[in-house]
């Protein structure tokens, strides 16, 4: 799978950010300046694909 | 491992998002470093003033007054709306460019890091970027 990331914007002004097709900590390398620019994660949901993910709260 | 992650809720962060969401929505804008004066319907000055403007003639409303954005000591950003143009630039308008502002900060993000932002619209119709390139 090729690496990308997706930026949903929802109706609520929240910003999804999806990273897709990256090993270990890549994805949060690499969506990190992104997410930086919308203030911060108040939630992120790792997911090994095709397993059951598993969900966390960050403390901004 | 992917992850997904939702961040707080968005505001206007800068006058170069605020621009380019205008100009997406179809808006002609001045954008000045120095806040500029607004102008009445009548063309007469009104006391405040915007960075980013409007101006009546490009709102599509014919009596229109010019529609502002301030930016203000603490880099947040304040639209200057009269009451009449309040019906057609409200608040779901504005929440509309708020959103429109995220979408331009992420392309103008995507650019900056040598990325491509390719921009659609989802099954529910809201904006949607895929971000490819070299990570």
């Amino acid at each position: 799978m090729a690496k990308r990331i997706v930026i949903t914007f929802e109706d609520d002004l929240t910003v999804r950010v999806e990273a897709e097709g990256f090993k270990g900590n890549g994805c949060l390398l690499a969506t990190r300046p992104y997410e930086q620019d919308f203030g911060g994660v108040v939630r992120r949901t790792e997911k090994a694909e095709m397993a059951a993910a598993r969900e966390r709260v960050v403390e901004r | 491992m992917s992850h997904y992650a939702t961040t707080p809720m968005l505001e206007i962060k800068g006058l170069e998002e605020l621009s380019a969401a205008l100009r997406h929505q179809g808006f002609e804008v001045e954008v000045h470093a120095e806040a500029v004066t607004l102008y009445d319907w009548h063309g007469w000055p009104r006391p405040e003033r915007a960075h980013v403007v409007i101006r009546r003639q490009h709102t599509g409303s014919a009596s229109s007054n010019d529609v502002g954005f301030l930016r203000g000591a603490d880099g947040r950003v304040q639209a200057i709306i009269s009451d009449y143009d309040s019906a057609k630039f409200g608040a779901a308008w504005q929440r509309a460019l708020v959103k429109e502002c995220g979408v331009q900060r992420a392309i103008l993000r995507a650019a900056r890091m040598g990325h491509r932002a390719v921009r659609t619209t989802d099954a529910k119709g809201r904006p949607r970027l895929e971000i490819v390139g070299r990570f």
